[in-house]
């Protein structure tokens, strides 16, 4: 416990964070730190809806696409000039995540999760689709630099690790709060939750508008280092795989988001993104996952009686 | 006899033929969830595999279309055993939710499988019905319209009567309803969902046979087909037989309808925009089967 | 009569079942009112209502003079009403000092903002939470595993968990669904113990409960169900005495 005071996930990160840049000088490693940034925020805004609601989005995917897309579309067509492009794709996100939210809250867990795949699914599709707006399967060229300040790999990656950490700072005073404890109750014991007073409803989206967020911030970095952006990282493969590596990281304990951020950023070098091996390992890690953790993923999905008699 | 009319009837059959497939693929989806309470997200693998099964076969041995067809029936028993094995037996609590989220992960799995084994390949089947397509008041149709349909109502009328008749079936239709009914019989919670997921197989199976010979199969076809063979039930109502016909019937021709009259490029977000649509509005669906859906 | 907990009226049917036939119970303040009756007499139905989990079909049902029939249960903390649950809903993930202070979370707070942004008066207000909440753990003996994982505690230590996250409500209205269910004798009558407490800080306490003799010990009143019907109101020694009672637990075993 005491252990765990100290090596609190800010801190932790923050270490990890200034230390790995230095310890990985090339500059190919400060662009693989940065994919690890932009997971690290993807994974932690899924936390709070899939770890501490214990409700599973497949949503993440498909609004971390639209944060890419809106910094994207804004800034290669001269809508805005690229900083508040950055700052709108949030903005948006959390928007179409709220939206996304109140409907889909409202239905059971598992009902829930196939409204979030839909949801996630049919902006995938757009994504595809609507080449006019966003340059279809080919993806959007033309995106300008972030600005001056953040030319070179290494820049960017200082904006990154910051934008990261403040992810994680956010989360860890959500976890610590009255709010939080009350949406971790709420994800353990709904009856117990509710009886206590919480707000269950209010209280989810709250979790899931917070994912968009961080799912915005996470596509505008990646957008912004990549100068590029296609549909092919936003499906249901990479849906699966954000639930996956939570999972595996451990989806609402304090360092899940960071164990599970190095796990998936350390696959992703390993080859293509969907070579078999990858896709195979992913699954069968999660299925062991998914049914050997008591307390991990089983205890994510564990209903107890009196919510499944209603 | 002009345009308008011929148009019509082909996007009438051209729906009708692809809604046959998910009409059995929606059926395959109510009945786990009538088994075990659990969405199944293989059940689009199932179709997949019995597709690229049967399109396996066809290619190498070139035989008669009834032993690819059985090729394709038999890996959809073996995978519905195997769905179990990995998605029910090992859990602690025989817990839907658990199911679900396995069979998630599954999906990978299976598609990585089939990938490797057959490296990204496409398998097509040749019409069951003779090349040639059929004249039907000017309008161009896919013989295979009719096979899909006819082997719907087979089906249809087989499992009613299964669903109806035998013990078996009752159990199935009222398992994850009435769970405590099923034990007071003393059939364990495995034996349900062993007979629940292979059955789901064989509907896949049969699904994907249907399909191969209307596009081609390959390794990715499943994902597709499983969600909106899951929109398809839904619509209808997640575990009502009658429901799932309906909901892929009407389903197949929405999308035809969207792609002939509207844009091609659209007609895929159709099963979303539905699925959405039903979750959002009315989630017990067409037929109202499942009870809350909401919370 | 405004304080204390009034349910007036109250029927409920399941799919063409009556579990619940016109129950009128009122639940004075600093006094112990037990609910008993063979299994499947509606106590638990009853229990869902008062507490918002179900909606009745017809009655009302008030605490401290405040109508709250057909609000979500969310609500009742606010109203001042707590409840415990026979299966022990406890927060597994949670310590055992976060699970009392869950219990305070109807008496307000800093909100999301707060949360978000950690400011100072939230923190205090954590705080102060914090040390309350562990004043609660005194009083229970469970001090020592403040800290510690909540599914570490042992059955009996877990019933008496739910028994201080009530408490941490400050509430008027208590209700204990067989807060003494599964107890040996020593842990039963802790339980007891509490529910005098309870009792005598003012509290209204509705206990639901199948172990009579700690309903003979510490109720003031005790209520009769009986297939949805209230057959009896009165104080124990009426109730022991009273020959619908006895019959209505033939084979129950006698009260």
């Amino acid at each position: 416990m005491a252990v765990s005071r100290v090596l609190s996930p800010p801190v932790a990160t923050g270490v990890l964070l200034v230390a790995l840049p230095l310890v990985f000088v090339s500059d190919y490693a400060h662009s693989v730190l940065v994919q690890f940034c932009v997971m690290l925020l993807l994974l932690t805004g899924l936390d709070f809806i899939n770890g501490h609601a214990r409700m599973i989005s497949l949503a993440q995917a498909g609004l971390y696409g639209l944060g890419a897309y809106t910094a994207g579309i804004l800034s290669a067509r001269s809508i805005l000039p690229p900083v508040l492009a950055f700052v709108c794709a949030p903005l948006l996100v959390t928007v179409v995540a709220l939206l996304i939210g109140s409907a889909s809250l409202r239905l059971r867990a598992t009902y829930f999760t196939m409204a979030t795949l839909a949801a996630g699914y049919v902006l995938y599709l757009l994504f595809g689709r609507l080449t006019w707006l966003t340059g279809g399967p080919n993806g959007l060229l033309g995106i300008p630099p972030l600005g001056e300040a953040v030319s070179g790999t290494t820049a960017m990656y200082v904006l990154a690790a910051a934008l990261a950490f403040l992810g994680v700072l956010v989360a860890h005073n959500v976890a610590s709060s009255r709010a939080g404890r009350a949406l971790r109750a709420l994800g353990s014991s709904e009856p117990a939750a509710v009886a206590s007073g919480v707000p269950a409803y209010r209280l989810r989206l709250f979790a899931f508008g917070l994912s968009g967020c961080y799912a915005g911030v996470a596509g505008a970095l990646q957008t912004f280092h990549d100068t590029f952006v296609s549909p092919s990282s936003f499906g249901f493969f990479t849906a699966v795989l954000f639930v996956v590596g939570l999972t595996v990281g451990g989806a609402g304990r304090p360092t899940g988001p960071l164990i599970g951020a190095a796990l998936l950023t350390g696959l992703s070098q390993l080859g293509t993104e969907y070579a078999g091996f990858e896709s195979l390992i992913v699954g069968v890690v999660f299925l062991v996952a998914v049914q050997a953790f008591p307390d991990g993923v089983g205890g994510l999905t564990a209903r107890l009686a009196p919510r499944r008699a209603r | 006899m002009g345009g308008p009319v011929t148009l019509l009837l082909q996007v009438l059959f051209a729906g009708l033929s692809v809604g046959a497939v998910y009409a059995l693929v929606a059926v395959g989806f109510g009945v786990v969830a009538n088994g075990t309470g659990a969405v199944n997200f293989v059940q689009g693998e199932f179709v997949m595999l019995g597709g690229v099964m049967a399109g396996i076969v066809n290619e190498w041995l070139r035989p008669p279309l009834v032993v690819s067809l059985l090729a394709a029936l038999a890996v959809g028993v073996a995978a519905g055993l195997l769905t179990e094995l990995a998605a029910g037996r090992f859990s602690r609590s025989h817990n839907a939710d658990v199911i679900t989220l396995a069979t998630i992960g599954l999906t990978l799995v299976i598609k990585a499988v089939v990938l490797l084994a057959t490296g990204a390949r496409t398998y097509q089947l040749p019409h069951f019905l003779g090349e040639a397509p059929l004249h039907v008041a000017g309008a161009v149709v896919d013989t295979q319209a009719l096979w899909n349909l006819a082997v719907v109502v087979v089906v249809a009328a087989a499992l009613s009567a299964f669903f109806r008749r035998t013990r078996r079936g009752t159990i199935l239709r009222a398992a994850a309803d009435d769970p405590e009914m099923v034990a007071s019989l003393g059939v364990p919670f495995r034996t349900t969902a062993r007979w629940a997921f292979v059955l789901a197989g064989v509907l896949g199976a049969l699904a994907g046979v249907g399909l191969a010979p209307l596009s081609v199969m390959s390794y990715d076809s499943g994902t597709l087909l499983g969600l909106k063979g899951f929109a398809a039930a839904m619509l209808g109502g997640l575990g009502n037989l009658y429901g799932a016909l309906a909901g892929g019937l009407l389903l197949g021709l929405t999308e035809a309808v969207v792609a002939g009259y509207g844009s091609a490029t659209y007609s895929d977000a159709v099963a979303f925009v539905v699925l959405l649509i039903v979750l959002f509005t009315r989630p017990t669906g067409l037929f109202a089967q499942r009870k809350a859906v909401r919370v | 009569m405004s304080e204390g907990l009034v349910i007036t009226g109250v029927s409920k049917s399941f799919g063409g079942v009556r579990v619940l036939n016109d129950v009128s119970l009122t639940v004075r303040p600093a006094m112990v009112t037990a609910l008993i009756g063979p299994n499947g007499a509606g106590k638990s139905t009853l229990a869902n209502i008062v507490s918002g989990f179900e909606r009745p079909d017809r009655g009302r049902i008030e605490v401290a003079g405040r109508d709250l029939t057909g609000q979500r249960p969310e609500l009742r903390a606010s109203a001042g009403l707590a409840r415990t649950f026979q299966n022990l809903e406890i927060f597994k993930g949670l310590t055992v000092l976060e699970n009392v202070m869950m219990g305070a979370y109807g008496r307000g707070g800093s909100g999301l903002v707060g949360a978000l942004l950690a400011p100072p008066g939230a923190r205090r207000e954590e705080r102060r939470l914090r040390t309350a909440a562990r004043e609660l753990l005194e009083r229970f003996g469970l001090a020592d595993s403040a800290d510690v994982p909540v599914e570490s505690l042992p059955f009996g230590q877990a019933k008496l968990l739910e028994l201080a996250r009530v408490l941490a409500l400050d509430p008027h209205v208590v209700v204990l669904d067989e807060p003494a269910a599964g107890l040996p004798a020593t842990s039963a009558r802790m339980v007891g113990e509490q529910v005098t407490r309870m009792a005598r800080a003012g509290v209204a306490v509705l206990l639901i409960e199948h172990n009579m003799q700690l309903v003979m010990e510490v109720s003031d009143h005790i209520a009769v169900l009986d297939h949805g019907e209230l057959l009896t109101v009165g104080d124990p020694a009426e109730v022991r005495a009273d020959p619908r009672v006895i019959e209505a637990y033939l084979g129950e075993g006698t009260p």
